[in-house]
């Protein structure tokens, strides 16, 4: 038979039949005719026969090669995690670009550009933020500006539930993240016009700062995210209405457990896993303990998406502060005026 | 009626690559590295270098990372990264390492196997020196095909091209590597990249 591929005359043997019949492809009733042709023609039957030890070669080169092949994984995936907080960071800083715009321009329809330029100083201070200040912009329909600010010192585990209280309808529980370090370190909760959101604040031993924030979105539709600096790496996920971004170290391995940790703490099932992240823990992440109760505040639904903020004054949060939460007069209008 | 390789079995499935249902989600350790030990070993035969090998999976899985979004609606995950790494070996972004050439393909691998015996490995040795002689893109199909058992419309598929296209690279490069280790003639080449 001729080499490739065409019939010829003395056989109706396909030369691709040859290659399906040594590589197991062939169908039964083309099985038969090949091998009755292989009978006659010792030509390609010498072929047939050496492709066949090719391929043992190759499946014994393959076994022999697990053993190498496996072993990368490790490697890999220390590289890949790598590789992906780049690219995270890199998305990230695109999206933050946008999301100054956005905001911007969300600012620019309510309230015109003028006034809420006058009104709004903290938008153009968030761009250039303090290292302890990671996280600038939490936009999902709106820029931020905090409102009430919980001191280090003093009951740091109930200034920051009464942080939490103020996501009002969506019931938070705070994970303890002490196992892995991380003492609270305080929280801000930030202005989003009619539409909740709180930064909780831990910290390490070495003074590095995790942050956690948590905002209410009104709908699937809008997207979390968050522009954080070159050394920082934000991680995302959401669980129903509330949006979550977790900004830590880039360099601290630790941060995907500190993840686990908050999601287990915060005990609810169904939620979303952080997106796109290398190197997750794939086993159960370990139980923590939720450090307070639920805080339960029922009210209305919050309508983020045409709400842009208002600068508030700062209101500090101590001790004595495990109140219910303040609502600045401000907001308050501003929540009338969205509603 | 003949065989035909667009009507076999294996090339029954119109479509290898888009699918309209999204993939579970699973961490990207699960979807992903499950195939990295087929990556490599691919791509170790392909390029004859382990370091440059190494470099294209890597390039390959750092590219599969950006587009994370739209992979998880990859109906075949591994198609879609041996895709991948195929684009990545065309266009040539691997890093060139020192060790290039410093050390013989076939020793490293042979160093690589388990030990078989002595003429297993002889023949194991000259079947990869005559891999490296191939050129690339019949080296391309033998391993997929022969090495990682793809079908031949999934390495179609993977390569960008017809099935008859595959199908007459397989038989090319078949056909050269029988030559090739015929009577030890593989102790004559040079490998030429």
């Amino acid at each position: 038979m001729n080499q490739g591929g065409a019939r010829t005359a003395r056989s109706t043997i396909d030369e691709g039949e040859l290659h399906a019949l040594v590589d197991g492809r062939l169908p039964g009733e083309r099985r038969a005719a090949v091998l009755a042709h292989l009978l006659i023609d010792g030509g390609d039957r010498e072929r047939v026969e050496a492709w066949r030890r090719q391929l043992a070669g190759l499946a014994r080169i393959r076994a022999g090669l697990d053993r190498y092949a496996e072993g990368f994984a490790p490697e890999l995936q220390k590289a890949l995690a790598d590789q992906l907080l780049r690219v995270r960071r890199r998305r990230l800083a695109l999206r933050g670009v946008a999301g100054l715009v956005a905001a911007s321009l969300l600012v620019l329809v309510g309230f015109g550009a003028v006034e809420a330029w006058r009104a709004r100083p903290e938008i153009t201070t968030a761009v250039v933020y303090e290292p302890e200040f990671a996280v600038p912009e939490f936009p999902f329909g709106g820029s931020l500006a905090h409102t009430a600010t919980v001191k280090p010192e003093g009951d740091r585990e109930r200034s920051l539930a009464w942080l939490a209280s103020h996501l009002r309808d969506q019931p938070l529980e705070l994970p303890d993240l002490r196992e892995l370090g991380l003492v609270p370190a305080g929280g801000q909760v930030l202005d989003r016009g009619s539409a909740p959101a709180v930064r909780l604040a831990w910290t390490d031993a070495q003074g590095r700062m995790v942050d956690l924030y948590v905002g209410v979105v009104s709908s699937d539709a809008e997207q979390a995210f968050t522009m954080v600096g070159e050394s920082l790496v934000s991680l995302h996920w959401r669980r129903g209405r509330l949006v979550f971004a977790l900004v830590g170290p880039a360099e601290s391995p630790e941060l995907l457990q500190v993840v686990q940790a908050v999601i287990s703490g915060m005990g609810r099932s169904g939620q979303s896993v952080p997106t796109g992240k290398a190197g997750a823990p794939s086993a159960e992440p370990r139980p923590i303990r939720a450090a307070v109760e639920p805080a339960a505040n029922p009210a209305p639904a919050p309508n983020a998406a045409t709400v842009a903020t208002v600068p508030e004054k700062a209101t500090a949060v101590t001790e004595e502060t495990p109140t219910p939460p303040v609502v600045p007069a401000k907001l308050e209008t501003d929540k009338a005026k969205a509603l | 009626m003949p065989w035909d390789p667009y009507t076999d079995e294996s090339a029954s499935e119109p479509e290898e690559i888009a699918a309209p249902e999204p993939r579970p989600r699973r961490s990207v350790d699960e979807e992903v590295l499950e195939h990295v030990s087929g990556l490599r070993r691919y791509a170790l035969l392909l390029v004859g270098d382990p370091y440059d090998a190494d470099d294209l999976v890597q390039e390959c899985l750092v590219r599969v990372i950006a587009q994370a979004r739209s992979w998880r609606h990859v109906r075949d995950l591994r198609a879609y990264l041996f895709t991948t790494l195929h684009n990545v070996f065309v266009d040539g972004h691997r890093r060139r390492h020192k060790h290039r050439g410093d050390v013989p393909i076939e020793t490293v691998i042979a160093d690589l196997l388990a030990p078989p015996r002595q003429q297993d490995w002889v023949e194991l040795r000259d079947l990869v020196a005559a891999l490296q002689v191939l050129p690339k893109e019949q080296r391309e199909v033998v391993l997929l095909v022969g090495l990682e058992g793809l079908s031949y419309l999934e390495a179609a598929n993977v390569l960008g091209v017809p099935v008859g296209t595959v199908m007459s690279r397989l038989s090319r490069g078949r056909e050269a590597l029988r030559r090739l280790t015929t009577h030890g003639s593989t102790a004559r080449l040079r490998v030429v990249k």
